[in-house]
């Protein structure tokens, strides 16, 4: 059993409570455009450049069966992602994302730093992409953390059929869902998808009575205005449990991440919004404790 | 502005202006050479040397004083004095004794403060006087005790009559004084000089002001003697003094800032070590008040100095543990933790008794001596062994890697062999002509055995050698491995072309050295299997050596400031190092090739067994302001901090500033000129580094996680 993840981040510290290790899952179903991970959108392999690695050694053209033109085919229709530029690159300006582990070593990988998780109450998040998109892999590493007593946490979009939730969450903890906006065409607007299966998920997640968190993007022009906030506060308020909420503000310092992988960063002039006391307001108004993670 | 924040000001100038070794006391010393009537012995010579420095250097008392003992700001040489300087000067060099009076263990012992406080130096005087009537006359060591006793004495009594002259000046001060407050304060100062040194101390103003006095009076005499376990030597006199109402925290605490504040005016930026917590010489506990106290000063006092560290237990206080965080977190670089656990058993491994192995002080950047019982040259010297493969490259019959690899241990072999021939050399020479008569009276068995402390009087007589660049030598290994042996995209001399033309025109192939091949600190097994067999290797090499006094050699991984001048001489290696870069300085990756996190390089370092290592080992490790500023990122810290010990890591150091910063204080000097930085197992401000140096700094991985 192998899954696709692009990055296994030690010593994380605001992906749940202690230190913890972060495990970036490939894919997701959505297409918000402030996301910070854009790599994370195509389940398929990338390559990114990073043009200030480069040492001009033209390597890559020499490596790139499609190249022309003294070009690779890097970013054009042409490439088809074979990674021979990469491997060329030894400047590591053009790299690879997304590999492809199995269940075991990655778990393996985690397990590494059970002392710390034992020390500072911390353990593994499983982050994304949308982790849920390869729930077979992640089933069969969550049975192993649990195995060995290992905290587990999940962000998740929440954009997929509760069948798939129901065979993960016995084996998770604690669940960060994003409530992006309770408009459903605003939502489609700012992520592509509709948010009916998102809502439907979280309240009978809810319902279950398990440790959920709910997480807000807060961004410019999209949701930072009292309407919408007062929309999910209120969704908020009607879910059969009672649930923390997170603010999470928009900021645009993923914006050269875009470059190294020739995309458009939708959030392009975007300011982080200075002050979200406004949005705790809101939610305290709707007795929900709400507070702004960094 | 308070008292403590002027007094920061004037020991932060002092400490720059100030030379090493000030010229009045360079002046009395040549004075004395100069004039006629010497004694031949060299301990006597030196002891009489010793007397005129103490019997003449001029008093000075500053306004905002507590604690009496500081460089005199007012002298200047006369042309006559000039040309008795220099005439003493000249018999001195002519003697031919170019190492100095000085023994090379000195600046890195902490002298027995515990004995001192309790018996004063009466009760040292008594106990010399006991062993003279000892001496066998009919034995031929007869003569050499005799004078080292005869030494030590009039030493000591010189300290005495310093002591009388510091009284003396300080009643007069008072009496001159027309603020009433100052006044009374001058005359408590006094005070403390009525019965110490020379009597026991009975409280804690004067244990602590008799302790920096004898501190300062070797400072003259161009000796040192750390400050070490001031938590635990003091801690009787300051618990009895707060439970008869005798002083109250607020005033101890100041005290505790003033002395921090002497050790910048008298040794700058020479780390002078503070060792707070772990065990006491019987094994209980230390954590009291003043431990607290002393890692609190750490911030109200700022400077560099003194290089504040806490020996680690499994019992230490969370809430201490916190407050050491806190104060690394804003920056202070400083306590550096150190792994008691780890720390004695490698020093119970080297012979040290169970005593005195719980009672160590790191010197001055991470080098474990023994308290009150060392003649330890530390960081002695330091070897290069990267230059090994300026020979080994050029090597034709090197078909497989192990033979590459044996060749290189080899020659490195032979750079240690010659650098530990001719330390020992030192030594002995050092044995014929120098000593140390004011610090021996202090140094246990010295007195026991009527031996000064460089001559096989200190119980323990260990050198440590140091290895910065052990991490080169690694990472050069695995580069060689990958590349030449494994893939075999290189030939061995087209890598031998490549150094020696610091990779002029073969930047792709640097770039595959430096990324592709695998690096220590990144917790990749195969690498670090390497670190842990060159370890062994240079553990079972010093293994084969004795120094000129039967002493044992230990191994160091730290740099101080040498990973920047070694590798200035170094040429370019095949981990993609260019000629002129710094070698590394730690135990943990080399400078910015950690890519996987704190935890990476911990699980890497910890494949090693540190207790070989009591010449010390360092860590650094770098952390944003961002990160460690907020609470969980502290939490986080301290936790790190834990696991960090409890997987038998030697010592762990902080840095904790922006990127921003750095270069800021790189271009802008003068607005940063208290800007501290943990450079290679020390403290020091960063607008006074090389600029190799500072470079490194930079470079040095961050770790910001989010």
């Amino acid at each position: 059993m192998t899954g696709r993840v692009f990055n296994v981040q030690h010593f994380s510290i605001h992906d749940g409570p202690g230190v913890r290790t972060t495990v970036f899952i490939k894919g997701c179903n959505l297409r918000c455009f402030w996301c910070h991970n854009p790599e994370s959108w195509e389940q398929a392999m990338q390559m990114q450049m990073n043009r200030s690695r480069c040492i001009g050694c033209g390597e890559c053209v020499k490596a790139c069966p499609k190249g022309k033109g003294g070009h690779t085919a890097l970013f054009t229709a042409e490439c088809e992602r074979c990674g021979k530029c990469a491997d060329a690159c030894f400047a590591q300006a053009i790299t690879k994302i997304g590999y492809d582990v199995t269940a075991e070593e990655l778990f393996s990988e985690i397990l590494k730093d059970k002392d710390i998780y034992i020390k500072s109450g911390g353990g593994v998040t499983f982050s994304g992409g949308e982790p849920l998109l390869q729930a077979d892999f992640l089933l069969a590493v969550l049975q192993l953390c649990k195995a060995e007593n290992i905290h587990t946490a999940l962000e998740t979009a929440g954009c997929v059929p509760w069948c798939v939730f129901e065979r993960i969450l016995p084996y998770i903890d604690l669940i960060f869902c994003d409530i992006k906006s309770a408009d459903d065409q605003k939502h489609k607007r700012g992520t592509g998808q509709s948010n009916r299966l998102i809502m439907e998920n979280i309240t009978r997640m809810s319902g279950r009575g398990g440790n959920l968190v709910i997480r807000v993007p807060v961004i410019p022009a999209f949701n930072d205005d009292e309407e919408s906030i007062k929309a999910i506060a209120d969704f908020v308020s009607g879910l059969p449990g009672r649930h923390r909420v997170e603010l999470l503000p928009f900021h645009g310092i993923c914006k050269g991440k875009y470059e190294t992988l020739n995309m458009n960063f939708g959030a392009e002039n975007m300011k982080t919004p200075e002050n979200l006391n406004w949005a705790v307001q809101i939610f305290e108004n709707y007795r929900i404790h709400a507070h702004i993670s960094e | 502005m308070n008292r403590t924040e002027m007094y920061k000001r004037i020991a932060f100038e002092n400490g720059n202006r100030f030379p090493w070794y000030p010229e009045e006391c360079q002046y009395l010393m040549y004075k004395r050479i100069a004039e006629a009537e010497f004694a031949q012995i060299h301990n006597l010579k030196r002891a009489d040397i010793e007397c005129s420095i103490l019997d003449h250097y001029s008093i000075e008392i500053n306004s905002l004083e507590l604690l009496a003992g500081r460089f005199s700001n007012g002298f200047v040489l006369t042309d006559e004095q000039r040309n008795i300087m220099e005439k003493g000067r000249g018999i001195y060099e002519a003697a031919g004794i170019s190492g100095g009076w000085r023994n090379n263990a000195t600046g890195h012992r902490v002298i027995d403060y515990k004995k001192l406080l309790r018996v004063g130096i009466k009760g040292i005087l008594a106990e010399i006087d006991a062993n003279l009537e000892k001496i066998d006359y009919n034995s031929p060591e007869a003569v050499e005790k005799k004078a080292f006793y005869a030494a030590s004495k009039k030493s000591l009594e010189a300290v005495c009559r310093f002591a009388k002259r510091y009284y003396t000046e300080l009643i007069q001060a008072a009496e001159n004084e027309t603020e009433s407050e100052r006044r009374q304060e001058l005359k408590r100062m006094a005070e403390n000089f009525t019965h110490a040194p020379f009597e026991p101390c009975a409280h804690f103003y004067e244990a602590l002001q008799c302790m920096w006095f004898v501190q300062f009076c070797l400072k003259l005499v161009d000796d040192i003697s750390l400050t070490g376990r001031m938590d635990n030597y003091l801690f009787p006199y300051y618990k009895k003094d707060i439970e008869e109402g005798y002083i109250t925290e607020e005033f101890a605490f100041e005290l505790i800032e003033q002395l921090y504040f002497k050790h910048n005016e008298i040794y700058c930026s020479w780390p002078a070590a503070i060792m707070l917590g772990g065990v006491d010489r019987q094994g209980r506990p230390v954590w009291n008040t003043l431990t607290y106290l002393c890692v609190k000063a750490i911030e109200t006092t700022g400077l560099v100095n003194p290089s504040v560290a806490v020996c680690y237990t499994e019992d230490m206080p969370e809430d201490l543990l916190e407050l050491c965080v806190d104060m690394i977190s804003k920056g202070y670089t400083r306590p550096s933790i150190f792994n008691d656990r780890v720390i004695q058993e490698g020093l119970l491994e080297a012979g040290v008794s169970v005593e005195d192995a719980r009672y160590y002080v790191h010197s001055t950047c991470v080098e474990i001596t023994p308290i009150a019982c060392s003649n330890i040259r530390v960081a002695t010297p330091y070897i290069n062994i990267n230059q090994a493969f300026e020979k080994v490259l050029h090597r034709a019959d090197l078909n497989t890697f192990e033979k590459f690899s044996e060749c290189a241990k080899n020659v490195a072999a032979e750079i240690i062999r010659k650098d530990l021939t001719r330390v020992c050399e030192d030594m002995y020479a050092q044995q014929q002509y120098a000593s140390s008569p004011l610090a021996s009276a202090f140094i246990n068995d010295c007195l026991e055995r009527g031996k000064d402390c460089g001559a096989g009087g200190a119980r323990y007589d260990f050198i440590y050698p140091c290895f910065p660049g052990f991490v080169n030598f690694v990472d050069i290994l695995a580069a060689v491995k990958k590349a030449v042996y494994e893939e075999q995209v290189l030939t061995l001399s087209d890598v031998a072309e490549m150094c020696e033309n610091n990779f002029e025109g073969n930047e792709k192939w640097r770039q595959y050295l430096l990324n592709i091949c695998p690096k220590f600190g990144n917790d990749e097994d195969e690498v670090d299997a390497l670190a842990k067999e060159i370890y062994e290797f240079i553990r079972s090499e010093l293994k084969k050596y004795q120094t000129s006094l039967g002493g044992t050699f230990h191994p160091s991984y730290f740099a101080w400031i040498m990973h920047g001048a070694l590798g200035k001489q170094t040429q370019a290696t095949p981990d993609g190092r260019k000629e002129g870069e710094a070698l590394s300085e730690n135990m943990g990756a080399m400078q910015g090739r950690d890519k996987n996190g704190p935890l990476a390089v911990m699980r890497s370092i910890e494949k090693i067994d540190q207790k070989y290592g009591i010449g010390g080992i360092a860590t650094n490790f770098r952390f944003a302001k961002s990160f460690i500023g907020s609470d969980k990122g502290k939490l986080a810290v301290k936790n790190f901090i834990k696991v960090f010990m409890d997987n038998d890591c030697f010592e762990i150091q902080f840095n904790v500033v922006d990127q921003q910063d750095l270069m800021e204080a790189k271009k802008a000097p003068e607005k940063y000129r208290t800007l501290l930085v943990r450079v290679a197992g020390y403290s020091d401000y960063f607008v006074n580094l090389d600029p190799v140096i500072q470079g490194e700094i930079i470079k040095r991985s961050e770790h910001n996680m989010i």
